[in-house]
């Protein structure tokens, strides 16, 4: 027992050290710009790989939640929903540095070292968001990951980049300053510390009290990007492809619904919640709030005309579904959560990938370009609806089982008719728009010319071909990962 | 001996000071200044160390035991404060030579230093003194010394300016006179300890009661809290910058030390809050200044402006904190102290070392600063993020041990307003650095440019930049180490 302890704290620092070490590597070999992504991609991906072993020594410990102190005064909290969320962080960042190999090869406007320092940086924080013991370190990492992704929003310096820059930073820390530090405080003011334990600490304050400051948690967490607090998402892709795909399609993003699941679970307590969570027209509150701001993106998503913001859309979409799972708030619904962040993630990733493979090919970011691109790039392009059959939802893709999954748990024991219905209407909604592309991308009809590939074609079959491959597979066996999630899930204690 | 150093500590910076009339070499007289303020720095260290280990000291001047004779007393309080003091006049000393010999005539520049010795002087007798009559002394020692150093510029509206504070500055000296007056009539005695210890009997007394109003009338106009800021902002604006820092971090500081003093200290927090009810006046025209001159800083285009109306805004907050009425938020306050001490001061020195780069504090002439003063603008972001309450500085600490205060009370209004506030000020602190990370739109040769603008560059200005680097560090540490702080600032009021 003991000598677990010892062995997973080690594994924890080098999982905490990879991205600073890259972030190190990228300052001191800025002289060999060429050279700095490849030591990145394997450190990175080594650490990716150090999280299974993590994994595996979780569970022989055989306990669902537990305190480790790193080094002298450092503590660490660990249980399978965090060791889940860094798993799927640190693969998907291993498989973005290799994604960026070619990509920043290929885009010489973006500088390689300020690219590498700030993603590692942010990824960096989201570690440590993870394993934060209690709510005060979690909002101190949650502000320096706002700050540290902020440089690569406003990469370019341009007009355009500076003023979505600056909505997006203000969004994100408004929203902390204004609504999650209040709440954070409350709790820290009437219960003296915000330690995340087995069963929660707030289970004694009043109903009312409790849905006021789960409100407040709900939009403070503006990374969750819940509907009136959503807007700097799409103001966020003008960030280079690589960077959306890893940060506003995973890290950020997930981070945010992380949080959430983390405060139900470990702040407040599901069985808790579950009974004290106000009620409105026999439906709880926070699922009207999580459906409404479901049906609103999935509304707008609808009439997106840039590739970059219908994904952002479609983002929002899903993390929405994902916080209306959790919100029926039990046990079941957690998992749902969890899964569906996961698969998610593996879809997402992968239409950015693929969506930035086609933009360096031939500089198209319009959706209406996208005609008839299924017959000049087949095989990205197979991906590529791969990916977005999995976001619909359809089955053996990673997306039916999540869904299917929050299907289950809305029909456990007794039927949330609420969550039904506007899962599905969300459902059909989401097949909508991504068959609408899928429809004109295999239209043979109106076929264009697109000029600058040949310039390229040469140079894509590498690393950018092989990252969108690895994540589509992801998505495609999604069931293996499903079930080792479902195992890890087990193990958590209500 | 220890105890001479008490009295060496006042009387050196004056005898120095004095004879700089007859020492008419500019950079002998600055460098014998500089060794001056070292040495009470040093000795200022060395008292503060000496209370920690043995308690509280006495000093009698010639040997006259109160409460006939005057009376230094050191408390860990004002020992601690009286070290923070000196470290901001050495550090403004060492780091503006450039600037002093910049701004000021070489013929005024021995007057200039005697009579900011003497200000000095007049400050930490000030804070040292258990006397109330030797108390108003020193206020006027160190008014009349800093009415006459904001007199000297380039900016011939800094001698109205001056004239103004010296107007204003009598009355609130005047108002302090009286005050003392009437508690004299009612106590018939001078010294603290002894008013202290007679305080119960003569508690319903109108003229001790009187005399607290006015003392206290007196101590916020010199403090600069909000409807009486007019005179800060005007002298502030036009002076010269070698001496804003400096006048910053003490002259109205030193106040506000005083008013922690007479609160809590001196009449107690029951006499102030309950019989009194202070904490009404306190809170009102805090929240005022917080919701006023953050507004005014916003709209500033004038780096020292937005400056100085920040420094307004931030002794609203230490006012709000002060007017909570207990123990934990005088400790609230007391970080803020240190906070705007360190913090303010510091940007108050970047700007000056700015001005001399680009010649002006407009923020059209800011633009592109990284590029020339990548040090500089890294050191305004860490400053700036104090001021503005992001984690891991003093600010952040500050701003939520006075949030939890303001929960526990249940003062949700006043909370909306820190809140709010402490958006504007991220808004108004991001509006400057946004100018010095990026280019004038449509310039884009202004990054070729080479350092044309001024005469200094920023490798002539390393040593300053340490200087300031080094408050920022203590700045770092403070905010970083916060639980061991907030202890230690507990342990200084007892």
């Amino acid at each position: 027992m003991n000598s677990f302890d010892h062995k997973i704290e080690h594994l924890i620092l080098l999982i905490l050290a990879s991205p600073l070490l890259c972030a190190s590597l990228a300052l001191m070999l800025r002289k060999f710009k060429t050279y700095i992504s490849i030591p990145i991609f394997i450190i990175s991906f080594f650490s990716s790989l150090v999280t299974l072993i993590v994994i595996k020594t979780f569970f022989s410990l055989g306990i669902g939640f537990v305190n480790i102190e790193l080094f002298y005064g450092v503590v660490i909290n660990l249980e399978p929903i965090n060791l889940i969320f860094i798993t799927m962080v640190s693969f998907l960042w291993s498989m973005t540095n290799l994604y960026s190999i070619s990509y920043l090869n290929m885009n010489k406007e973006i500088i390689a070292v300020k690219f590498y320092l700030f993603l590692s940086l942010s990824i960096f924080c989201t570690f440590c968001i993870a394993l934060a013991p209690n709510l005060i370190v979690l909002f101190v990492f949650y502000e320096f990951l706002s700050l540290s992704t902020y440089p690569l929003v406003s990469h370019l310096g341009g007009d355009e980049e500076r003023k979505s820059s600056r909505v997006y930073l203000y969004t994100l820390i408004g929203a902390s300053v204004v609504f999650f530090l209040p709440a954070i405080l409350y709790l820290m003011s009437h219960i003296g510390h915000t330690t995340f334990a087995v069963g929660g600490i707030a289970n004694f304050l009043p109903g009312n009290v409790v849905t006021v400051l789960f409100i407040l948690f709900l939009y403070g967490v503006a990374k969750s990007a819940i509907v009136p607090m959503h807007f700097w998402l799409p103001k966020a892709m003008v960030a280079s492809f690589p960077v959306s795909a890893v940060l506003h399609a995973v890290a950020v993003v997930k981070s945010g619904i992380f949080i959430m699941i983390k405060i139900s679970v470990y702040i407040f307590g599901l069985k808790y919640l579950r009974e004290n969570i106000s009620e409105f027209f026999h439906a709880n509150i926070i699922t009207i709030l999580c459906t409404v701001s479901l049906l609103i993106s999935s509304v707008i998503a609808l009439y997106q005309t840039r590739i970059k913001s219908l994904l952002a859309y479609s983002t929002i979409n899903q993390l929405s579904i994902c916080l209306l799972a959790l919100s029926m708030f039990h046990p079941l619904a957690v998992k749902a959560a969890v899964i569906h962040m996961v698969s998610h993630a593996l879809g997402k990733i992968t239409l950015f990938f693929a969506s930035g493979y086609v933009y360096c090919n031939s500089r198209i970011s319009d959706l209406k370009d996208f005609k008839g691109l299924g017959k000049k790039m087949k095989f990205i392009m197979a991906l590529f609806t791969i990916a977005a059959l999995s976001i619909i939802g359809l089955p053996i893709f990673g997306g039916f089982i999540s869904k299917a999954y929050i299907y289950y748990a809305a029909l456990y024991k007794s039927v949330n008719y609420l969550v039904l219905i506007s899962l599905t209407i969300s459902v059909l909604m989401t097949a909508h728009y991504f068959i609408k592309i899928l429809y004109s991308i295999y239209d043979q009809k109106s076929f264009i010319s697109h000029k600058k590939e040949e310039e390229y074609e040469h140079k894509l079959l590498s690393s950018m071909t092989l990252a969108i491959l690895f994540t589509s597979c992801g998505t495609v066996f999604y069931v293996f990962i499903y079930e080792y999630i479902l195992m890890l899930m087990d193990l958590v204690e209500y | 001996m220890i105890k001479n150093l008490v009295i060496l500590e006042m009387l050196l910076p004056i005898l120095i000071g004095v004879s700089h009339i007859v020492n008419r070499r500019a950079h002998l007289v600055y460098l014998v200044t500089c060794i001056t303020n070292v040495v009470v720095c040093v000795a200022a260290v060395f008292i503060c160390i000496h209370v920690f280990q043995s308690g509280d000291m006495h000093y009698y001047f010639g040997g006259w035991l109160p409460p006939a004779g005057i009376e230094f007393k050191i408390t860990k309080f004002n020992s601690v404060i009286t070290c923070l003091i000196s470290v901001i006049s050495t550090a403004t000393f060492l780091h503006g030579k450039n600037v002093m010999f910049d701004e000021i005539d070489i013929s005024k520049i021995n007057s200039f230093c005697g009579v900011f010795l003497i200000c000095l002087a007049g400050f930490i007798g000030v804070l040292l003194t258990n006397d109330f009559f030797n108390l108003y002394v020193f206020i006027e020692i160190s008014s009349l010394a800093s009415y006459s150093l904001i007199s000297i510029s380039k900016d011939k509206s800094s001698i109205k300016a001056a004239f103004c504070y010296l107007i204003i500055g009598s009355i609130a000296a005047t108002f302090i006179l009286i005050g003392i007056a009437y508690i004299y009539s009612a106590s018939g005695t001078l010294n603290i300890d002894d008013f202290i210890s007679k305080l119960p009997n003569i508690q319903e007394s109108n003229s001790v009661r009187i005399g607290y109003c006015l003392i206290l009338v007196g101590i916020l106009i010199k403090s600069g809290l909000f409807p009486l800021h007019t005179w800060l902002v005007d002298s502030y604006k036009s002076t010269n910058s070698f001496i804003v820092p400096f006048l910053n971090g003490t002259s109205s500081k030193i106040y506000i030390f005083l008013a922690i003093n007479l609160t809590y200290l001196i009449f107690g927090i029951h006499y102030s809050f309950h019989h009194l009810n202070i904490s009404f006046i306190f809170g009102a025209m805090g929240a005022m200044a917080i919701i006023m001159c953050s507004l005014a800083a916003l709209y500033q285009s004038n780096l020292r402006n937005m400056l100085i109306f920040s420094t307004v805004s931030q002794i609203g907050y230490t006012f709000v904190a002060l007017g909570l009425g207990s123990k934990a938020s005088a400790v609230a306050a007391i970080m803020f102290l240190f906070g705007n001490i360190l913090a303010k001061s510091s940007l108050f020195m970047l700007a000056s070392n700015i001005y001399l780069n680009r010649r002006s504090y407009d923020m059209s002439k800011l633009h592109n600063l990284k590029s020339h003063m990548p040090i500089v603008v890294v050191l305004f972001a860490i400053n700036g993020a104090s001021i503005a309450g992001v984690p891991l500085t003093i600010g952040f600490s500050a701003k939520i041990s006075l949030i939890i205060e303001l929960i526990k009370k249940d003062m949700w209004v006043m909370l909306a307003i820190v809140l709010c506030s402490s958006l504007v000020a991220i808004l108004y602190i991001w509006k400057f650095m946004e100018t010095f990370l990026y280019s004038k739109a449509g310039s884009i040769n202004d990054s070729k440019r080479k350092d044309g603008f001024g005469v200094y560059s920023e490798r002539e200005l390393y040593f300053p930049l340490s200087i300031i680097a080094f408050l920022t560090g203590a700045n770092l540490i403070c905010g970083v180490f916060f639980n061991r702080f907030a202890e230690f600032l507990n342990n200084l009021i007892l």
